[in-house]
C-alpha cells in the first residue's frame, strides 16, 4: 500500500491512507488535547479540541475526524489554536458544575489535565451554576450530571462497545442530559448489563463507581484495565 | 440612654464574629451577645449529594478540623452500609483524631492565645500574633510550630495531605499503615515530648503568678458538661458514650448514644445570631446550657489513662477544682487552655500506644457494603467538642437531610455568658458614656471568647489581620461612638 | 365560468379564512347557484398574507381578476354578487374597503416561478394540478431526456441551492449522479425554521405537487429510487397536504417505481441542517456531524444522497419547461433566476415575493412592501444579517448580501424599524441559536449562552469596553470552531450589527464596569 506524506507544524511524515490527522499527529509526537475522543469508539469531533489548521482548508478541521490527504500542510499549536483550546475549556468549567475538591475523579480526570495542558488557570466567562441532579439508582454505578461534559464517550461505549445502547443524549442547547433508557432512572433500565463501560469511558467524575470516594477514581488506563480483568 | 458596644470582628478565632455589649440606661450591662455573622449553609448545598461524597465533602468545610468532619462522616457512612470497619481501620482513624486534635490545639494555644498572656494584654494589637510571638519568645514559638507541624504530618502521611483529604471512608480508611510511617512517627515523639514538658513547665508559672486573676475571672460559672467517655470512663475521642456531669461533679446522664442525641440535646435559633443554640432537653432552654471541648473533656473522664496525661490531669484539676465539686471539676473558661496542653500530652501518649499496637499494620482496612439504612448519627471528639452528623439519604444513598452539630454551637450559650462574666468584671461601671474602651480590656472581652477557640465552620484565617470594630449605640440604634483598630 | 379562490394557507386561515369560505358557500346556496355555476375554490398563498383572508375573484365575463382582504364573512354574500356582476354597485361600494390593489407594485414587480401556481391551484386536487401542466415536465424527461441531460439543463440554468449555501444545483446533482454504482437517495429538505421565513410554507401548502415533481424529476436526473420529504412539525397543513399529494400520486402510478417518502421533524431547528437531518431521518438524533464526507459522498444509511431544499426543488419543473437559458436571463452576476422572500416586520405589505435575482433591497422592501423609515433590513435569519437603510440599493444576489455581512440564506427578510436597538435584535437571534443549539460541540452549546448574556449587559446599558472586547473574541471563536452552520453563523447578527451600528454598542457602554 502506498504512503501518504503531509507536514505537521513543520515536520514531514509518511502515514498510511485512512489515517487520521489525530493518529498522524500522535505518531508525529505532536500532543492534541482531546475530550470527546476515545481510541476504539467512533469519532465525533464534539469538544472541538482537537481542531487544527489545514493550509487551504476555508475552516478548522477536527484532528480526530479529518483524514490525512496527500500533501496536507497541518499546524497544530498557532496563537489562534491555543486562544480557541483555551476558551473551549474554559466554556466546559463555566457550564457545569465542576468543583474538583470533591469530585471522585479529582487527579485523575481529564478534563483537568486538558486544562493545565491549555494553560486555564482561571475562568473569564460567566458561570453558569446550573441546577442538576444526580443519578443513584443504579446498585452499583451513579451519574452526577454536574460533571457531564456532554462529550457522549458513555453512549458510544455502550453503543458499540456493549451494544446495550443505554445512554443517550435528550434535550437541547445548555439543557442536554445524557440520560439512560428513554430518560428513566438509570437503575429501571433493564437494558443495562452493568458491565461498567461507560464509567471508564467517562473522562471527567460523572459516571463513577458508588464505592469510589473524593478523589479515589484511578486514571482511566489502569481503570479500564481493572474492568477488563488486567488484560491490556 | 442605653448604649450598645460592639467589638466586631472578634479577632484570632476561625470565622467572623462580632461581639455586643448591650448598655441600659445608667450605663450598667443589660446583656452580652457572642453574634456569628456566617450562613452555614453546607447543611443545605449536601441534600442530593452522595453520602459516599460526605467525607470528603465536610472536610472541605474548614482548615482547622477537617479530620473531624471527615470522621465524623465516615462513621455516619459506617452506619448507613451497617457495617463495622476492620480493627485496623478502627486504630488508624483513632490515630488521625490524636493527630488532628494534637495540631489543632497547638493552634489554638501557641498562635491565637498565648500572645495575649505572653506579650501582654495591653500590647500593640499589630504585634499580638505569632509572629510578635516569635520575637519575644522565639523558643516557644518554634516549639509550638513544631507541635502543630507534628500533628499535620502525621495526618498528610496517614491521609496524603494535610488537609481536606478524604481517607477516612464509609468502611474504614482508603490505606492502611506502612511500617516506615509508623516508624517516621514514632521517631517525631520524643522531641514532641521534650517540648510539651518545656511548655507545661512554662504556662504552669504563668498560671501561678501573673495569670492567676484570669484563671479565676474568665467565665467561672456552674454548668454542665458533655463528652464522649470510654466503657470504663476514660477520656475518648472517638468512640463509646456520650456522658454528661454538672459543675458537682455528679453524673447527670450517661451511656448516652449519639443516635439517639436529639431525645436529650435541643437546638434553638436566635434571630441576632446564625449559629444555633443546642441545649440539654432535660432542662430546657437556656437552662439546659452545657461545655463541650478540652475543658468538658476532663471534667467528664474519670481518668485519661496514659501516665503523664493523668499526672497533668491532676495538676490540672489540683488548681482549678471547685470546692463544692470536691476539686474534681474545673468551671473557669481561662481552664480551657491548660486543658489542651494535657490534651496534647493525651495524644502524644495516645498516638505511642497506637502505633505499638501490631494490629495497626493490618492490610485490611476498608469494609465494603451497598446502602442497608436510610439514616445515620456519626459522632466524633472534636478539638473543639462534640461533633454530630445527622444524615438522611434516599433509597439511592442521596442525602435529603443533614443537621450537623458543631462544637462551637454547643458552647455558644456559654460564650455569651463567659463575655458577660468579663465585661462585668473587666470595664469600669457604670460606663461613662462617651469615654473611649481601654483596649486592654476590651481584648479580653475577646480573650473569653478566644478561650473556647470558637471555629465558625469557615477557613477564614484571620490571625490578628482584622480590624476590630467597637461601637456604642443608644436604645435607637443610633451610633455614639466607634472604635476601629486595624 | 365565474370562480372565487379563497386562500387556505396558513396565514389566512390564522386571520378567518375557513369562516369566510364557509360562508362563501352558503351565499352561494342563498343565491340558488350551483358550484358549477359558480365555483369556490380553495388555493394557495395570494402573497400579501398581512391582509388575510384574502379572496380573489375571477369574474364570469372573463375580466380581470379583483383582489379582497381582510374579509370578514359577514361580506361572503357581497363578494358572490361581484363575481357574478362586475358591476353589481353595491357589492363594489360594499367591498370597497377590502379591495386590494393589484396593479401595486408588490404583485406587479413578481416574477412567479417557483410560485407560478400558488393561489391558481386546489392543493389538495391532483387533478387541478394536473390540469396546470403538474408532472408533464417529469412524464417529458422520462420519455425523452436522459438524466446527464437534464442534469446539464439544470446546470446551465445556473440554480443554485435556495436553502442559503447557495451551491450550484445542476453540480450537486452530477457529483451524486457521478458516484459510484450502488443506490442513491434524493432528500427535500423542507425543515424551513429561520425566524421570519414562510416561502417553503407556501410552496407546500399551496402547490405540493410542484415541489414533488421536483423532487421525482431529480431522483430522476441522479438515478435515485427513492426519496424522502423531510418536513417540521411545526406546519401541520403543510403535512397533511403533502400527504395526501403523495398519496394521490402513488394513486395515478406516477411514481413508476420510485418511493418517496414524507419524515416529520419533532421541532429541532438544526434539523434543517443537511447532516442533522439525514441523521434524523435515519432515526437518530438530529444532530450535525463534521463535513467531509458530505451527503452527497456519504449521506442518508451511508448512501450517496442528493439533498435540495423545497424552493430549489420547485424551481425546477419551470426550468425544464421553459428551459435553461429562459431562467438563466432572470438574475445577475452568479445568482441567477428568481428568489422568493417572505417579507415581514415594520411594512405595510407583508407576504410573499418573487422576483429576479438582482432586484434591490429597496425595490423589494420600500417599492414592493411600502416601508418607510426603515433603520435596517434583517436577511439570512439567525446566520445572517443586517443591511442599513443607506445601503438597501444593493441588488439582491449571493455575493453582493454576503459582502455586506449578512447572508441571502433561505429568504426571510425582515424590516426593521427606526428605535429598534440593534443590540436587542442580536440578543434575539443569539438566545434563539442557543435555545436551538443541539448541544453537540462545545462553543455553540455554551458560546452561545455566553454571548447571549454578554448582550443582555448591552440590552440593559450595562456593557463595558471588556464585554465589547470579549463580546468579539468569543464570537470569532464560536465562528471558528463550530461543528456546523448553526454555530458558526451565530455569531453573524453580532458581527453585522457591530459593523453597521457599532455606536449602539459603545453607547451601551456607560455602566459601571463589571
Amino acid at each position: 500500500m502506498t504512503a501518504l506524506t503531509l507536514t505537521i507544524d513543520g515536520e514531514l511524515l509518511a502515514v498510511p491512507p485512512g489515517t487520521t490527522l489525530l493518529q498522524a499527529c500522535r505518531q508525529e509526537g505532536v500532543a492534541l488535547p482531546t475530550l470527546c475522543h476515545l481510541d476504539g469508539l467512533q469519532p465525533v469531533g464534539a469538544c472541538r479540541l482537537c481542531l487544527v489548521e489545514v493550509e487551504g482548508a476555508g475552516r478548522l478541521m477536527a484532528a480526530c475526524l479529518g483524514l490525512v490527504a496527500e500533501g496536507m500542510v497541518v499546524r497544530t499549536d498557532t496563537p489562534q489554536l491555543r486562544a480557541f483550546r483555551r476558551l473551549t475549556v474554559e466554556m466546559l468549567f463555566a457550564e457545569g458544575n465542576h468543583v474538583c475538591a470533591v469530585c471522585v475523579a479529582n487527579g485523575a480526570c481529564e478534563l483537568q489535565d486538558v486544562a493545565v495542558a491549555v494553560g486555564m488557570d482561571h475562568v473569564d466567562l460567566t458561570y453558569q451554576w446550573p441546577q442538576r441532579p444526580v443519578d443513584a439508582s443504579h446498585p452499583r454505578f451513579a451519574i452526577d450530571h454536574n460533571r457531564c461534559i456532554l462529550c457522549t464517550r458513555c453512549v458510544r461505549a455502550c453503543d458499540e462497545l456493549e451494544r446495550a445502547h443505554v445512554w443517550d443524549v435528550a434535550w437541547r442547547g445548555s439543557h442536554c442530559r445524557i440520560i439512560a433508557g428513554l430518560d428513566q432512572p438509570w437503575g429501571s433500565v433493564e437494558a443495562c448489563t452493568s458491565c461498567g463501560q461507560c464509567v471508564d469511558a467517562c473522562p471527567t467524575g460523572a459516571l463513577f463507581d458508588k464505592q469510589e470516594t473524593c478523589g479515589e477514581r484511578q486514571p482511566r488506563p489502569q481503570r479500564a484495565r481493572l474492568h477488563r480483568g488486567g488484560l491490556p | 440612654m442605653t448604649r450598645t458596644i460592639t467589638i466586631d470582628p472578634v479577632t484570632r478565632i476561625e470565622g467572623h464574629a462580632r461581639i455586643t455589649l448591650q448598655l441600659d440606661g445608667r450605663g450598667h450591662l443589660a446583656d452580652a451577645r457572642f453574634q456569628v455573622l456566617e450562613v452555614r449553609g453546607f447543611e443545605q448545598f449536601c441534600v442530593g449529594r452522595p453520602f459516599t461524597e460526605m467525607a470528603g465533602l465536610t472536610s472541605r468545610i474548614c482548615g482547622i478540623c477537617p479530620v473531624s468532619h471527615q470522621l465524623a462522616a465516615a462513621r455516619a457512612g459506617d452506619k448507613l452500609l451497617a457495617v463495622q470497619p476492620p480493627e485496623a481501620a478502627q486504630l488508624l482513624r483513632r490515630l488521625l483524631n490524636l493527630a488532628q486534635i494534637l495540631q489543632s490545639h497547638a493552634l489554638s494555644f501557641f498562635y491565637l492565645s498565648s500572645p495575649d498572656w505572653l506579650l501582654g494584654w495591653s500590647s500593640d494589637p499589630a504585634r499580638r500574633n505569632i509572629f510578635g510571638l516569635m520575637a519575644a519568645d522565639p523558643e516557644l514559638a518554634r516549639g509550638g510550630i513544631g507541635l502543630r507541624q507534628f500533628g499535620q504530618q502525621v495526618i498528610e502521611r496517614l491521609g496524603g495531605r494535610r488537609i481536606h483529604q478524604a481517607w477516612a471512608v464509609p468502611g474504614g480508611v482508603r490505606t492502611p499503615l506502612a511500617p516506615e510511617t509508623r516508624d517516621w512517627i514514632l521517631a517525631q515523639l520524643p522531641q514532641a515530648r521534650a517540648t510539651m514538658a518545656r511548655v507545661l513547665d512554662g504556662y504552669k508559672r504563668l498560671l501561678d503568678g501573673p495569670l492567676r486573676h484570669e484563671q479565676r475571672s474568665f467565665g467561672s460559672f456552674a454548668s454542665l458538661f458533655m463528652a464522649l467517655v470510654g466503657p470504663d470512663g476514660c477520656w475518648e475521642t472517638l468512640d463509646g458514650a456520650l456522658r454528661l456531669v454538672d459543675s458537682r461533679a455528679q453524673v447527670v446522664a450517661s451511656a448516652l448514644s449519639a443516635d439517639d442525641y436529639d431525645r436529650f440535646l435541643g437546638e434553638v435559633l436566635e434571630d441576632w445570631s446564625v449559629l444555633k443554640f443546642p441545649y440539654y432537653r432535660p432542662l430546657g432552654y437556656p437552662k439546659g446550657l452545657y461545655r463541650v471541648g478540652p475543658l468538658a473533656r476532663l471534667n467528664v473522664c474519670t481518668a485519661i489513662g496514659t501516665p503523664w496525661a493523668d499526672a497533668e490531669l491532676a495538676d490540672f484539676r489540683g488548681r482549678g477544682g471547685t470546692p463544692a465539686s470536691g476539686g474534681r471539676i474545673v468551671t473557669a473558661a481561662f481552664a480551657y487552655h491548660q486543658a489542651r496542653l494535657v490534651e496534647i500530652v493525651a495524644c502524644l501518649e495516645g498516638i505511642e500506644a497506637l502505633l505499638q499496637d501490631p494490629r495497626i499494620l493490618d492490610r485490611r482496612v476498608r469494609a465494603h457494603a451497598s446502602l442497608n439504612a436510610l439514616e445515620a448519627v456519626g459522632v466524633g471528639e472534636a478539638p473543639r467538642g462534640t461533633l454530630f452528623h445527622h444524615y438522611r439519604v434516599d433509597d439511592n444513598g442521596l442525602l435529603t437531610a443533614v443537621n450537623l452539630i458543631i462544637a462551637t454551637g454547643q458552647n455558644n450559650l456559654a460564650m455569651n455568658r463567659t463575655v458577660a462574666q468579663i465585661a462585668r468584671a473587666c470595664l469600669p461601671w457604670p460606663l461613662p458614656a462617651s469615654a473611649a474602651i481601654p483596649e486592654a480590656l476590651l481584648n479580653r472581652v475577646e480573650a473569653g471568647i478566644r478561650c473556647y477557640d470558637p471555629c465558625l465552620s469557615c477557613s477564614t484565617h484571620a490571625a490578628g489581620a482584622m480590624p476590630l470594630h467597637i461601637e456604642l449605640r443608644d436604645a435607637s440604634g443610633a451610633l455614639l461612638c466607634e472604635t476601629v483598630r486595624d | 365560468m365565474a370562480q372565487i379562490r379563497c386562500c387556505t394557507a396558513s396565514g389566512c386561515r390564522a386571520a378567518g379564512g375557513d369562516a369566510l369560505q364557509q360562508a362563501l358557500q352558503q351565499a352561494r346556496g342563498h343565491q340558488g347557484l350551483s358550484p358549477a355555476a359558480l365555483s369556490i375554490k380553495a388555493v394557495g398563498c395570494l402573497r400579501l398574507c398581512g391582509r388575510g383572508p384574502l379572496v380573489a375573484l375571477d369574474p364570469a365575463d372573463g375580466g380581470c381578476q379583483k383582489l379582497y382582504g381582510a374579509v370578514p364573512p359577514a361580506s361572503a354574500l357581497a363578494l358572490v354578487q361581484l363575481t357574478l356582476a362586475p358591476h353589481a354597485p353595491g357589492a363594489a361600494a360594499a367591498l370597497a374597503a377590502h379591495a386590494v390593489d393589484g396593479d401595486h407594485p408588490f404583485f406587479a414587480l413578481q416574477q412567479p416561478v417557483v410560485l407560478e401556481g400558488l393561489g391558481r391551484v386546489d392543493p389538495e386536487s391532483i387533478d387541478d394540478a394536473l390540469a396546470h401542466g403538474a408532472y408533464s415536465q417529469l412524464q417529458r424527461c422520462r420519455a425523452e431526456a436522459r438524466p446527464e441531460q437534464v442534469r446539464a439543463c439544470i446546470r446551465r440554468s445556473g440554480l443554485r441551492g435556495r436553502g442559503g449555501a447557495g451551491y450550484p444545483t445542476g453540480l450537486k446533482w452530477d457529483t451524486v449522479a457521478l458516484q459510484p454504482p450502488g443506490p442513491r437517495l434524493v432528500v427535500c429538505n423542507a425543515d424551513e425554521g429561520d425566524p421570519g421565513a414562510f416561502m417553503d410554507r407556501a410552496v407546500l401548502e399551496g402547490d405540493p405537487h410542484r415541489l414533488l415533481e421536483g423532487l421525482a424529476i431529480a431522483a430522476f436526473a441522479v438515478g435515485a429510487e427513492l426519496g424522502y420529504v423531510y418536513l417540521r412539525a411545526e406546519y401541520p397543513l403543510a403535512i397533511a397536504r403533502l400527504r395526501r399529494a403523495l398519496r394521490q400520486l402513488r394513486q395515478r402510478g406516477l411514481l413508476q417505481g420510485l418511493d418517496l417518502q414524507l419524515r416529520v421533524g419533532a421541532g429541532a431547528y438544526v434539523c434543517g441542517e443537511e447532516t442533522a437531518l439525514l441523521a434524523s431521518i435515519a432515526g437518530g438524533r438530529g444532530t450535525p456531524r463534521q463535513r467531509p464526507p458530505y451527503p452527497a459522498q456519504q449521506g442518508l444509511f451511508g448512501r450517496p444522497t442528493l439533498i435540495n431544499n423545497v424552493e430549489t426543488l420547485a424551481a425546477v419543473p419551470a426550468i425544464l419547461r421553459r428551459g435553461a437559458d429562459w431562467y438563466a436571463a432572470l438574475g445577475t452576476g452568479r445568482s441567477r433566476g428568481t428568489k422568493v422572500f417572505s417579507l415581514s416586520g415594520a411594512l405595510p405589505h407583508t407576504g410573499l415575493v418573487e422576483v429576479p435575482m438582482g432586484t434591490s433591497l429597496r425595490t423589494v422592501v420600500e417599492t414592493m412592501g411600502g416601508a418607510s423609515g426603515v433603520k435596517a433590513v434583517q436577511t439570512g435569519g439567525p446566520a445572517g444579517g443586517c443591511i442599513p437603510s443607506a445601503l438597501l440599493d444593493t441588488p439582491i444576489a449571493y455575493e453582493t448580501l454576503a459582502e455586506l455581512g449578512s447572508m441571502l440564506g433561505s429568504g426571510g427578510m425582515v424590516v426593521l424599524p427606526e428605535g429598534l436597538p440593534m443590540p436587542q435584535l442580536a440578543r434575539y437571534f443569539m438566545g434563539f441559536c442557543a435555545a436551538e443549539s443541539c448541544g453537540k460541540c462545545v462553543p455553540c452549546r455554551a458560546g452561545t449562552v455566553q454571548l447571549a448574556q454578554l448582550l443582555d449587559r448591552f440590552c440593559a446599558g450595562r456593557g463595558s469596553a471588556g464585554d465589547l472586547q470579549q463580546l468579539e473574541q468569543l464570537g470569532r471563536m464560536v465562528q471558528a470552531t463550530s461543528l456546523c452552520g448553526l454555530g458558526q453563523g451565530a455569531p453573524n447578527p453580532v458581527f453585522s450589527t457591530l459593523r453597521h451600528f457599532r455606536h449602539e454598542y459603545e453607547a451601551a457602554c456607560g455602566g459601571a464596569p463589571r
